[in-house]
Parts: C-alpha cells; sequence; structure tokens
C-alpha cells in the first residue's frame, strides 16, 4: 500500500505508461469508429516494427532521428524553454552535411566534419529565436514557427534549383563514401547501420552534460527557477542562449544523421515531421536521456510501421500524429488525477 | 497596376489573420497563452469543407467549423485551468491532434490528402445599386468583391474593443489576465471567465480556418493553415494585446501576403518556395525590431502552481 502510495506520488514512469495506454485505447475507438479492427490495425503496428529482422532494422533507423530530436527537445524543455523549431533545424542541417559531405573530402572523416557543420548550422538556426525572446520578449515557440517555414522553403527550393542532383528526383548530388556511416553487412542487414549507434553515444553525452557536468546544473536550475538560478550567480541570460543553441545543435545533428545514414543525400522528402515528433518523444520520456531514447523507439516503430499500415489498410500515417496528440494531452492530465488519487488513498488509509 | 485586385487579395488574406487573432486576444488577455489557434484554424477549415460537402451550404460550413474549433478550445481550456498544465505544451499538443485528426479524416473521407471542390462563401454584390447616383457606385466600389467575414471582422474588433473596455465583463476578463489570485478574491469566477474567453476564441479561429477554406479556393488540403495561426499571434503580440492595432497588424500582414502574390506574378521566375518565405521572413524581422513584450498581461501564461509559489 505504501508502495503505491509513493508511486502514486511521484511516479513520472506510470504517467508515461496510463498516457500510452489511455492515447492507444482512443486511438483503437477512433480506428473502430471508421470500420476498421482495432485489433488488425495493432497487429499491422506490430508485424511492421519489429515482425521480422528487417522490420526491427528499420525501426531501429526510423528511432535514430526521433532520438536526436527527443534529445534535442529534452535539452531545451530542462531549461524552461520550448524548441519547437526542431524541425527547421533538422533541414538546415541535413542540408549543410549534404553540401559538406559533397563537396568536400577528407576521406573517412567526411562523415564527423558533416556532423560538425550540421551541428553549427543547427546552433544558428536556433540563435534567432532564443534571441527575440530574450530581447525582445516574444515567445520563442512563434520565432521558431517562423525559422521552420523558412529553413523549409530554403532547403526545398535549393533542392529543387540549384543544387538539385538529377531532374528525376529531388536530391542533392551524393556524398563522398567516406561521409557514410559503416553499415553491418556482414550480418545482411544493408539498411542498418552504425548511425544508430552514434545517437546512442550522443545520448550518454547529453546524460553525462546534464546530470554530471556543472553546465548541466545551471541548465537545470535556470529552467526549474531562473530567479534563484540568478541570485546564486547564474548567468541565466548566457545559459539559456547556449543551451537552445545546443538543442538547435541536437537537431541539426538528426539531418545530418539522416544524410550519412540512409540517404546520401540531402533528399526534399527525407524528414516526415521528425523535428515535431521529437515533442512528444521528449515529454514521454520525461526528458530523461534514457526516457528519450525508450520513446523515440517506440514512435520509431510508428513510423516504420506506418507504411505498411498505409498500404494493407489504406489508414493515414497522419494517425501517428493523433496518437501523439493524444498522448501529450493524457500525460497533461495524468499528474494531477494521480495526485487526486493518491490524496484519497491517503485519506482513506 | 490593378489596385482594387491588389485590395482585394490584402483583404481577404487578413481576414483569417485578424479573425484568429482576435480569438487569441480574448485567449491571452484572460490569462492563457494560445498557441493552439494554428491547429483551431486547420481543424476549423476541414470542418466548413465537410459540411459543404455534406450540405451544399458553406454557411452550415462556417456553423459546423465554429463548433470545431469551440471543441479544440474546450480541450485547451481543460488542460491549461482544470489540470494546471503548461499553457505552450497543452497548445502544441493540440496542434498536434489537429494535425493527425484532420490527415486522418480528410485521407478517410476522400482517399487522398485534399478534398473534392465545394461551394465557396459568396462574395458581396452590390453592382444592382450602382445604378444610385453617386451613393450607388461607392457602395459598388467599396462593398462588390468583398469578403463578408471581412466586414464581420471589422465588427468584431470594434466589439471586443468596447467589450473589453467599457463593460464589467471586460473588466474581469482583462483582471484574470493580469491578477487571478485578486480577481479571485475580489469574486471574480476566474475559471468560468476564462472558459468563456477560450469558447469565443475557439468559435473565432474555427472561424478563421472557414474563411481559410472557403472564401477563395473552396477545398481542404492537408496543413493548408500553414503557419498563419502563428502569424496572427504575432499580430497580437506587435498589437500589443489591444483589438484595434492588432486589426492593424493583421491587415499589414494580410497586404504583405497580397505583395507576395503579386510579386509572383510580375517577377515569373522567382521561385514559389521563396514567395512562400516572404510572410515569415517579414514576422520575423518586425519581431526583431518591436519591442515585443509591452503591454503583455501581466500572469499571462503562468500556472496556478506558479502563482501559489511567487504570488
Amino acid at each position: 500500500m505504501k508502495d503505491i502510495l509513493r508511486q502514486l506520488r511521484s511516479g513520472p514512469l506510470i504517467d508515461s505508461l496510463i498516457a500510452v495506454l489511455l492515447a492507444a485505447a482512443v486511438l483503437s475507438i477512433v480506428v473502430a469508429a471508421i470500420g476498421h479492427n482495432p485489433i488488425t490495425v495493432l497487429s499491422l503496428f506490430i508485424c511492421g516494427g519489429v515482425g521480422d529482422l528487417e522490420s526491427i532494422y528499420g525501426t531501429l533507423m526510423s528511432s535514430m532521428p526521433l532520438i536526436f530530436s527527443g534529445l534535442s527537445l529534452a535539452l531545451a524543455f530542462r531549461a524552461g524553454l520550448f524548441n519547437i523549431g526542431g524541425e527547421g533545424q533538422l533541414f538546415v542541417g541535413g542540408f549543410a552535411a549534404a553540401l559538406a559531405g559533397h563537396y568536400l573530402n577528407l576521406g573517412s572523416m567526411t562523415v564527423v566534419l558533416m556532423m560538425a557543420v550540421a551541428a553549427a548550422a543547427g546552433f544558428a538556426w536556433a540563435m534567432v529565436p532564443i534571441a527575440i525572446r530574450l530581447y525582445r520578449g516574444a515567445h520563442e515557440v512563434i520565432g521558431c514557427i517562423m525559422m521552420n517555414y523558412i529553413a523549409i522553403n530554403l532547403c526545398l527550393w535549393l533542392v529543387r534549383g540549384p543544387f538539385r542532383a538529377e531532374a528525376s528526383t529531388e536530391k542533392t548530388p551524393p556524398i563522398q563514401p567516406g561521409g557514410w556511416w559503416p553499415t553491418l553487412d556482414t550480418v545482411g542487414a544493408t539498411d542498418f547501420n552504425a548511425a544508430f549507434f552514434i545517437s546512442l553515444i550522443i545520448a550518454v553525452l547529453v546524460y553525462w552534460m546534464l546530470f554530471r557536468l556543472p553546465f548541466g546544473f545551471e541548465l537545470r536550475a535556470a529552467g526549474a527557477n531562473p530567479g534563484a538560478a540568478a541570485a546564486s550567480g547564474i548567468n541565466v541570460r548566457s545559459t539559456l542562449i547556449l543551451t537552445f543553441g545546443l538543442s538547435g545543435a541536437l537537431a541539426g545533428l538528426g539531418g545530418a544523421a539522416e544524410v550519412s545514414g540512409v540517404f546520401g543525400s540531402f533528399y526534399s522528402q527525407f524528414s516526415p515531421g521528425y523535428g515535431f515528433d521529437g515533442i512528444t518523444v521528449a515529454l514521454l520520456g520525461r526528458n530523461h536521456p534514457v526516457g528519450v531514447v525508450a520513446a523515440a523507439l517506440l514512435f520509431g516503430m510508428m513510423r516504420n510501421a506506418s507504411k505498411l499500415l498505409q498500404f494493407e489498410a489504406e489508414i493515414s500515417a497522419d494517425i501517428i500524429f493523433l496518437f501523439q496528440g493524444i498522448v501529450i494531452i493524457a500525460l497533461l492530465a495524468a499528474r494531477p488525477i494521480r495526485r487526486a488519487v493518491a490524496a484519497r488513498l491517503a485519506g482513506r488509509a | 497596376m490593378d489596385w482594387a485586385g491588389f485590395i482585394q487579395i490584402g483583404l481577404a488574406s487578413a481576414t483569417p489573420l485578424a479573425l484568429a487573432a482576435l480569438g487569441g486576444l480574448f485567449s491571452e488577455r484572460s490569462g492563457i497563452v494560445n498557441i493552439a489557434l494554428e491547429g483551431k484554424m486547420l481543424f476549423g477549415a476541414l470542418c466548413a469543407v465537410l459540411a459543404t460537402y455534406w450540405t451544399g451550404d458553406p454557411w452550415i460550413g462556417c456553423g459546423l467549423a465554429i463548433l470545431g474549433g469551440i471543441a479544440l478550445a474546450t480541450a485547451h481550456f481543460i488542460n491549461c485551468q482544470l489540470f494546471d498544465a503548461d499553457h505552450v505544451v497543452s497548445g502544441a499538443a493540440i496542434n498536434i491532434l489537429a494535425l493527425g485528426l484532420t490527415g486522418f479524416i480528410v485521407f478517410g473521407v476522400f482517399t487522398s490528402k485534399s478534398s473534392v471542390q465545394v461551394a465557396t462563401l459568396p462574395l458581396f454584390d452590390l453592382s444592382n445599386v450602382a445604378g444610385i447616383p453617386l451613393l450607388g457606385p461607392l457602395l459598388d466600389f467599396v462593398f462588390t468583391g468583398m469578403a463578408p467575414l471581412f466586414l464581420f471582422v471589422l465588427f468584431a474588433a470594434a466589439a471586443t474593443s468596447w467589450l473589453l473596455r467599457h463593460t464589467p465583463f471586460g473588466l474581469r476578463v482583462r483582471a484574470c489576465g493580469e491578477d487571478p489570485a485578486v480577481a479571485t478574491a475580489r469574486g471574480v469566477n476566474v475559471a468560468g471567465t476564462r472558459f468563456l474567453c477560450l469558447l469565443v476564441s475557439g468559435a473565432l479561429a474555427g472561424l478563421a480556418g472557414a474563411q481559410l477554406a472557403l472564401g477563395d479556393v473552396g477545398f481542404f488540403t492537408e496543413r493548408m493553415s500553414a503557419g498563419r495561426g502563428f502569424i496572427a499571434l504575432a499580430a497580437v503580440i506587435f498589437g500589443r494585446w489591444r483589438p484595434l492595432p492588432v486589426l492593424a497588424a493583421c491587415l499589414f500582414f494580410g497586404f504583405a501576403e497580397a505583395s507576395a502574390v503579386r510579386l509572383k506574378l510580375w517577377w515569373q521566375v522567382m521561385p514559389d518556395e521563396l514567395a512562400l518565405i516572404i510572410p515569415f521572413a517579414l514576422t520575423l524581422a518586425i519581431l526583431l525590431v518591436s519591442r515585443g513584450a509591452s503591454g503583455m498581461p501581466l500572469s499571462l501564461g503562468r500556472k496556478q502552481e506558479e502563482i501559489e509559489l511567487h504570488p
């Protein structure tokens, strides 16, 4: 009984589990309402996501950009900032990486250069919204959205016009061979490559920075209580600027990982909304790197399975956004409801 | 240059922005941040097209759009007021929900990312009064070809201004936005007032979606709101949370959009993507040069938890 009470009082894991189950339940009703069997849809999600080795590799590769964008959002949330600009940062990061990977050849170091360029592009793209927030007072979300539309349209123009490699597809010229992460050919998984492990390494680095470095402490302090942080000698403004920049850099890295792990060039359709998925991934993962990776695997599975779903059941991939919306609202509801239940149980005990 | 056509396009582009911005204004003056305008607009646009598709009457489409906006606004209210959630996170959730819902429904009904063509809202046609001496041609020139919802926007902005400034209800709304604790102490029902404001906000944002879908094009396509909800929110900031300046800001953005269309006609080699960037770049530029937060309701976006900790 005491354990249950404690979990109910401070159980973020429970919130996330309840939110996912609740969202799945609502989605089942919606799916049934339009005349599909929810069990069939669920089994399509599972078959397409983890049904065989090939789909498991596909799921891991779809999770990779979500780990990056989830970490990006989580870092900003920890500092009390909302980086809804992940999609734009992903686009500029991916585009910059593709250009660097095509025009510069550093042998096997090309891929590292591409990551660095993408991180710098994402960092720079995040500077505008945070500057507007800190020096002009308008919420960073508005600046981020404007920067998203500018980034997406700019990259689309560049890939359709000046940097188009061939008439048949909207792709930039291919990157150097050294720009690819190595694949795991030896086990027959040609589509699966080391970029996934890079995303895990970055997750570990973010964990280390957040919980082991002084900067991570300052970041969390600035997010928890800016007044108290400033009073204890933390330069809140520069902490927020650096945090938002790093958040943008993480999203940009996601774009580079897509280029050097999946497409080998910048492709106009290279993101089905990974930057926006990061919002749900971060919130569901409770802004913790371990949670982010877990949530990214879940949504990576859904993204990977959505092709099968669209093909077999003619259900739009937008169902994932519907699921995400319900998950976030369920997460928002879970805490007050959990507390109310805990209070009632405590009263009875 | 065809000035009449330019003005017509400018006013038509400003109308959905101004409807959404007035909606945002109601919500924000009562203290609730509303980045969900985008989602409500998108959902309103789909509701408008579906109702028009089923009944053939675009005014019924407007009605369903209002209901759709209100439904999402109610969800936003429950999140922000009852669950005491972060307003921006709740707004983002509603936007994502609307994105998924509209894509899912439009694919379910039309098996495509876009709907079929439906009837559009009629434009004013006063050419039959043009025979009246002096007044006739003037009325004809001013009103013919104008979107009826634009006139509604003018009326709504004036009414909002009066309501907020000169009525007890307006005073209560402003009290909720400035200091909900004091408002509560003075006997104002903060939750109820905010709920009313959000209902108005949802209705206006839904109507903005209806104008977007039925005003000119007559169909729904995925993500057709294309950031207009956020431009409307920026207009609320430029207008410093005051109805008439907000309306002026929306007119400015509407004419900027019309100029982009005009520029594209005049300079045809300009890529579409660059023309699309213009309104966003302009919004950003103005955000960078304006004094953003002045005039902001003092308790905008503050959670009850925070207010209890740092009154």
